[in-house]
């Protein structure tokens, strides 16, 4: 007679199963107009309308971190408002990768970094005279250490460790092989290449994700979080759109339709 | 009286003024410099039946607006009787000058009859001053009006040099232009003929006029103009010293009564033709009309071939006229049909009766009329409904645009793809060619109509504008980008790609979408003590996904107890039948409740079934 290890298990015979339409996320296009998106890689539906507006968005499975107009709106995952915070920041740095508490933004005319603690935003003064260049991502590596990927002028990039609960920075290091705009999807590091972009992972194993035959102009590309998993990639001269499924194991890339020009957010 | 008072003292004043117009003639190529129309002109002279045209300018001299409310040759100085050998064209009428401003127009002298002839040129205006109204009724108000005689036009009407003349049983008559020349009465299955002759009366050559018949514009003409000569070749150009041409116009007409106005114009003449289709026999009753895919009704004339429009050689198409021929309630008879036929390469019938068919007074047959040409050129056929005849004419046509490809990768499609297609010709294009590339889907699961995520990914739809450039082979949207992409979707069933361009064959081709087991994209296992919660993405082209096996490993790789069977039925039912708007694709979410560690569960196991087959996918718990 066979035995089973799950002796030391009580199953309950009982399975909760749900179906539902897959999400992937909210993509923000032309106009600034934040579009929900469902489906699975290669098959990809957006929303008929905009069920926002914003300057500049990210979102995680468990909700986003939205900027219009000078005001971070933290929202859940159905698009409900939990809280603001009016920064007056024309351009932020947004980041929102996994629970509402990962939610934080660099706010470069303040100098200053922006978080999430639970209850209330949080505003710590940075002095960042010592990493001069541009922002170009923050994440939350832990409750209390942030990182930013700052591209400098020679287009060297650095990632700057800093205690997000005093401001301090702790650590400052050259990002190998990365240069110009870069972005980070947990450990995975994405970068401009002439084609597209090169995905590089903490092993350094080096990946290209070609989006255009002809190269594309630097700075042409724009990288913003669409869900924990997914990240929106805007191409300016070629007017394309692509979403990015991409974790420690799979990396899929799509084109995302593109909606109508002239639907207005709600 | 105090009106009266004031009329005559607005008319003294506006006489009491210099003129307020001069009168130039006018080169229109603007070689020669305008020349001040004299008060005597002498006119070319003119033959009978021709034109010497005369062009005028008007100049505004004054310091007002000037209103020009008509301009006329009449038959005497003091009068406004229109002088018939002269006519204006460019008329102005209501038209406001302002000071320096001008108008042109044209005195034709088109003498009727030889000898000297004379008319007066008359141009009645307004002219605004002191707060008068030109569109005013009220006396008090309204801007004195004037008339000029502006010049005395004098000249010589010469014999006419072409005449045209045709044989009657009385002898032969020379119509005077404007005047009717009457066909008679014509049975409906008959036609007649009058053979015209346009005769040169001078020693030396002349060029002969445009010779055209001008129908009724929303009606089918009944007459039928054939100008080309008994030995065969076109209406001459000219006609040598004494030499003549004739041209036949022959009154076929295809309904009874009076036929509509049609007219014969011989250059500047204009004869009315008239005639009636009358009944003779039974058959000539009968009403016969046909409506085209538009719907429009026509009644046709047997001297007018019945058209079905151009048609692409070879593409399959058919145009079609619907017939109806009717008996009249007025008729005293059943009309007996012995033949109904249609002959000529390109065209059929159908829905015919059976033949001879008797229609009694008040009731109709109906048919159909086909073409579906073969090849390219233009097509000429007969329809004869007994005694009546019609001459049936179509055109085909090649397409402008070399041959159409599609190339699409990968070649065989399967769901949850974003696939290239690029639209090629077989040549470069002679010109830039805009169309469309349409997509459209057909389910293969009973019940679905439809999967919204088959698009164009650059519409988010499924129509998209291309064209291929001048010079091309390939074709661009509308960012110049090729290929273009589009989404299969997550439902099985056929794609069918068509390009459309103007004047060219749709171009279609068709790709299946076969079933496929359930596909798993990705997924997740958590353990959420006291849960465990096994999330999975995918899709099921099928809508048939139910049963569900879920099988647990310990750490270490071992199983946990025997696998968990799952009806997952109702629930993927409810969600692909219900609102559906996602297709095939699905996220799938399953709780299990555990007592125990939690952190001992290693991986699970989960096995999908449709009606494609089996999909086994290993998550491992985090």
């Amino acid at each position: 007679m066979k035995r089973y290890l799950g002796c030391c298990f009580l199953f309950a015979c009982f399975v909760a199963a749900q179906v539902s339409a897959p999400n992937v996320g909210s993509a923000r296009f032309a106009g600034g107009r934040v579009f929900a998106v469902h489906g699975i890689p290669a098959n990809l539906l957006v929303a008929q309308a905009p069920w926002i507006a914003a300057d500049a968005v990210s979102f995680s499975d468990a909700g986003g971190l939205l900027s219009r107009n000078g005001t971070l709106t933290l929202v859940g995952p159905d698009g409900t408002s939990f809280a603001a915070y009016a920064s007056g920041e024309p351009a932020p740095v947004l980041n929102i990768d996994g629970l509402l508490s990962s939610a934080i933004a660099w706010l470069p005319s303040k100098h200053a970094l922006l978080n999430w603690s639970g209850a209330a935003f949080l505003l710590r003064e940075v002095n960042d005279s010592g990493f001069a260049g541009k922002v170009t991502c923050i994440q939350l590596t832990s409750p209390q250490v942030a990182r930013l990927l700052v591209t400098h002028s020679d287009t060297s990039v650095s990632a700057i460790t800093i205690s997000v609960d005093t401001g301090e920075i702790i650590s400052s290091d050259v990002v190998p092989a990365a240069h110009g705009f870069t972005f980070a999807q947990g450990p995975l590091l994405l970068s401009e290449d002439p084609h597209g972009l090169a995905v590089e992972s903490t092993s350094g194993v080096r990946r290209s994700v070609t989006l255009s035959q002809d190269p594309l102009p630097d700075g042409d590309l724009t990288l913003e979080r669409m869900s924990t998993d997914w990240l929106h990639i805007a191409s300016a001269s070629t007017g394309r759109h692509w979403a990015l499924y991409l974790t420690s194991e799979s990396l899929r890339l799509s084109l995302l339709p593109v909606p109508p020009a002239n639907e207005a957010a709600q | 009286m105090k009106c009266l008072l004031a009329v005559l003292l607005l008319a003294a004043s506006a006489s009491a003024q210099p003129p307020a117009l001069t009168f130039y003639i006018h080169d229109t190529t603007g070689v020669s410099a305008d020349t001040p129309l004299p008060p005597i002109y002498q006119l070319n002279s003119t033959a009978q039946g021709s034109n010497s045209p005369l062009v005028v300018k008007a100049v505004n001299t004054s310091d007002n607006t000037i209103y020009a409310t008509a301009a006329y040759v009449s038959s005497a100085a003091d009068s406004a009787h229109l002088n018939p050998n002269f006519s204006l064209t460019g008329l102005f009428q209501g038209l406001a000058i302002p000071p320096d401003g001008s108008v042109v127009f044209t005195v034709n002298f088109a003498p009727l009859a030889t000898g000297p002839i004379t008319g007066y040129l008359q141009f009645a205006y307004q002219r605004q001053q002191s707060g008068c109204s030109f569109n005013s009724t009220d006396p008090l108000t309204a801007c004195p009006s004037s008339t000029l005689t502006v010049s005395t036009l004098t000249g010589l009407a010469t014999p006419p040099i072409l005449v045209l003349s045709y044989a009657t049983p009385g002898g032969s008559v020379v119509p005077q232009g404007n005047s009717s020349i009457s066909f008679g009465n014509v049975s409906t299955s008959a036609t007649f003929s009058i053979t015209f002759t346009l005769a040169n009366q001078v020693a030396f050559s002349a060029p002969t006029p445009a010779i055209s018949l001008r129908v009724p514009q929303f009606g089918t003409p009944a007459f039928q103009l054939n100008t080309t000569q008994p030995g065969g070749g076109a209406f001459p150009a000219s006609l040598a010293g004494n030499a003549s041409a004739t041209f036949v116009v022959t009154f076929a007409p295809g309904q009874t009564g009076l036929t509509p106005a049609t007219f014969l114009d011989v250059g500047t003449n204009s004869y009315t033709l008239t005639g009636a289709g009358i009944i003779v026999a039974d058959i000539d009753a009968l009403q016969i009309a046909y409506v085209d895919a538009t719907g429009i009704r026509t009644l046709p004339q047997a001297a007018s071939p019945i058209q079905f429009g151009q048609l692409l050689a070879g593409g399959g198409a058919t145009a079609a006229l619907n017939f109806t021929v009717t008996n009249p309630t007025i008729s005293f008879n059943a009309v007996t049909l012995p033949n109904l036929t249609v002959t000529g390469a390109g065209f059929g019938i159908s829905g015919a009766p059976t033949l001879p068919a008797s229609i009694a007074p008040g009731q109709a047959i109906t048919f159909r009329l086909l073409f579906a040409p073969t090849t390219a050129g233009t097509f000429t056929g007969a329809l004869s409904i007994g005694s009546r005849q019609f001459v049936l004419r179509g055109q085909s046509i090649l397409s402008p645009l070399p041959a159409l490809s599609m190339r699409v990768t990968p070649t065989s499609l399967t769901s949850q793809q974003q696939a290239n297609v690029v639209l090629g010709l077989a040549s470069t294009s002679p010109f830039t060619a805009l169309g469309t590339l349409t997509m459209a889907f057909t389910p293969a699961v009973a019940n679905v109509t439809d999967d919204p995520a088959v698009l164009f990914t650059s519409t988010n739809g499924r129509n998209l504008s291309v064209s291929f450039p001048v010079g091309s082979q390939t074709a661009v949207d509308n960012k110049a980008q090729s290929p273009f992409i589009f989404q299969t979707g997550t439902t099985a069933g056929a794609i069918a790609l068509t390009a459309t361009f103007v004047n060219t064959t749709p171009y279609t081709q068709s790709f299946t979408i076969p079933p496929a087991a359930v596909q798993i994209t990705s997924g997740s296992a958590l353990r959420q003590s006291p849960n465990l919660v096994v999330t999975l993405n995918g899709y099921d082209n099928t809508y048939s996904a139910g049963q569900l096996s879920f099988t647990f490993y310990d750490v270490s790789g071992s199983l946990i107890q025997p696998p968990i069977q799952y009806s997952a039925s109702s629930q993927f039912h409810q969600y692909f039948f219900t609102n559906n708007k996602n297709g095939g694709a699905f996220s799938l979410q399953a709780i299990f409740p555990v007592t125990g560690d939690v952190t001992k569960i290693g991986s699970v196991a989960i096995t999908l079934t449709n009606s494609a087959g089996q999909t086994t996918v290993t998550q491992t718990f985090k």
